[in-house]
């Protein structure tokens, strides 16, 4: 048997070892980072958490540390961030089933539209918000949860689309075949195959955008405006969580300040929540996706 | 041997892009025989079956020249709708590729789009087929469970039943036991020898057992030509080009 040089081996032992130390290291950085937030809403939230927090309105002073709770913008967050991704639903899953059922793979239109979800996934969210505050201008809205759907909309859009058309890219072209052999036309196997087979990465795509929308604030600063009360009608103001927690935190008032990690930690408990009953529910239509 | 033609190709060629994958290839398919395509890999096997169905128009940049009759319609007519010419074939892939949904709903998903809408006669259809590809006795207690949770074999013979209740005149099979053990392949070749009584087979093999095992007729194609193609018997006996001899000897594959 032939002897291999030593010396070599164990550079490249340690070699190993090194790099393989970075990428454990690397990864718990990324757990601790969310141990941390969690840590911190939670430690600074949960004293100030209580049952009015979530039933109440803000009464008369409630940023100067008064009685009341933020239902308003839990609603209004709810409504928004529900409006806003059943819009992108309606705009994204035409096009990315355009896309790839209906196109030629190396055609430019592919191409462009699929840099254009690059291009519009990193424009920021207070252009979006700037964007659909001209379009209200436009149409002659004001500051309204309406306003606030379509400015969200807009946002989470090249986000829901990217992340359906990653999924639905993956499908096996045999699968589709398999569906066009047998006579289906186009719309069939879109509506009838793909959509089956790609369900839980279409449902994914659509919590990502839940998430995005329901979290960010300065898409709606403008566009949705704030308000006290429960929204009772799109043409009004709403009230969101990202700029409860905004405009809590802002105060000079440590209790107040309390009361935003509060929210804070109401938020990401709704997307939480959100994501965990979704997927229990889905669970049981995704038991036919072929593997 | 006297042959009724059923599928009558005349001239045709097939490019992808620049390269020729079919050239001129001019040939008549019997009708009620198994016909099978031989030939080794890459040489254009399955986009002459693929041209059959027209399934060959959703690969990008291919161009078509020539006919293909079947029952003496040219079915790249412009005229004429895909959606119609693959009605009346059933295809089998390589690999077995049911669909996201019940075994009931695969064998139903056929006729459901061709407008049957009668529920009991759907029934009576998903079970007469499942019969056709011996798949009933497996199943008939699980019929609404997912057709992925089946075993390759049985998802075969499921894609066979799928095919078949659509009620095409003609079977397509692209190797069809290629990812197949040897039972699971022995069941399909015994079917394809039962339905070939009602229906016209053309098997992509390139298991010359396989062609000599089930094939009436035999079609010999090399690197895109047509070789050489005639009854089985006179093609494996009595091959007249050098190239077709050397390929059934071994010495090319």
């Amino acid at each position: 048997m032939v002897r291999l040089g030593l010396p070599h081996m164990n550079k490249r032992r340690i070699e190993e070892n090194i790099f393989k130390g970075l990428m454990i290291f690397s990864t718990f950085i990324i757990l601790s980072c969310l141990l941390l937030i969690l840590g911190t809403i939670i430690i600074k939230g949960l004293p100030a958490m209580n049952l009015a927090m979530i039933t109440q309105t803000p009464k008369g002073g409630y940023y100067l540390g008064k009685e009341g709770g933020i239902l308003n913008a839990i609603i209004g967050s709810l409504y928004l961030a529900g409006g806003a991704t059943f819009l992108a639903i309606l705009i994204s899953l035409p096009v990315v089933l355009y896309l790839n059922v209906y196109t030629k793979k190396g055609s430019r239109l592919v191409f462009f539209t699929r840099f254009s979800f690059d291009v519009l996934w990193g424009v920021p969210s207070i252009v979006y918000g700037a964007f659909g505050f001209t379009i209200m201008l436009f149409l002659g809205l004001r500051a309204s949860l309406l306003g606030g759907i379509i400015a969200v909309s807009f946002l989470i859009f090249p986000i829901m689309s990217r992340a359906m058309d990653e999924v639905i890219r993956m499908i096996p072209e045999e699968l589709l075949d398999a569906s066009y052999a047998l006579g289906a036309t186009r719309l069939e196997t879109a509506f009838k195959i793909v959509t089956r087979q790609a369900l839980p990465g279409i449902l994914t795509a659509v919590l990502i955008a839940f998430g995005r929308g329901i979290g960010d604030a300065a898409s709606v600063i403008f566009t949705a405006g704030f308000t006290d009360h429960i929204p009772y009608s799109l043409f009004r103001p709403a009230a969101t969580l990202p700029l409860a927690i905004f405009f809590q935190l802002g105060t000079p008032i440590p209790e107040v300040q309390e009361r935003a990690y509060a929210s804070a930690f109401i938020l990401t408990a709704i997307i939480l929540i959100v994501s965990v009953v979704s997927r229990i529910l889905t669970k049981r239509f995704t038991k036919h996706v072929v593997k | 041997m006297e042959f009724k033609t059923h599928i009558s190709v005349k001239n045709l060629s097939v490019f992808y892009g620049k390269e020729p994958a079919l050239k001129n290839i001019t040939v008549d398919i019997p009708d009620k025989k198994i016909t099978a395509i031989i030939g080794p890999s890459g040489c254009g096997k399955t986009t002459l079956l693929k041209s059959f169905n027209r399934l060959v128009d959703s690969i990008d940049g291919i161009k078509v020249s020539g006919e293909v009759l079947v029952d003496g319609e040219n079915i790249f007519d412009p005229e004429v709708e895909a959606t119609h010419i693959r009605k009346k074939m059933g295809l089998l892939s390589q690999r077995p590729y049911p669909l996201p949904m019940s075994i009931y709903d695969n064998v139903a998903y056929g006729p459901r789009i061709h407008g049957m809408k009668d529920k009991k006669k759907l029934g009576e259809m998903v079970e007469h087929y499942l019969k056709e590809s011996s798949l009933w006795s497996e199943v008939k207690d699980r019929l609404h469970t997912p057709a992925s949770k089946l075993s390759i074999g049985q998802q075969q013979r499921l894609c066979l039943a799928r095919g078949l209740a659509v009620e095409p005149e003609i079977i397509l099979g692209d190797e069809p036991t290629s990812a197949l053990d040897p039972k699971s392949s022995q069941r399909i070749e015994a079917r394809f020898l039962e339905l070939k009584k009602e229906y016209t087979i053309v098997v992509v093999t390139h298991i010359l057992r396989q062609a000599k095992r089930l094939a009436d007729y035999v079609i010999f194609l090399y690197l895109g030509e047509l070789i050489e193609h005639g009854p089985a018997e006179r093609i494996f006996e009595n091959p007249k080009e050098e190239m077709t001899k050397e390929y059934i000897k071994g010495t090319i594959s």
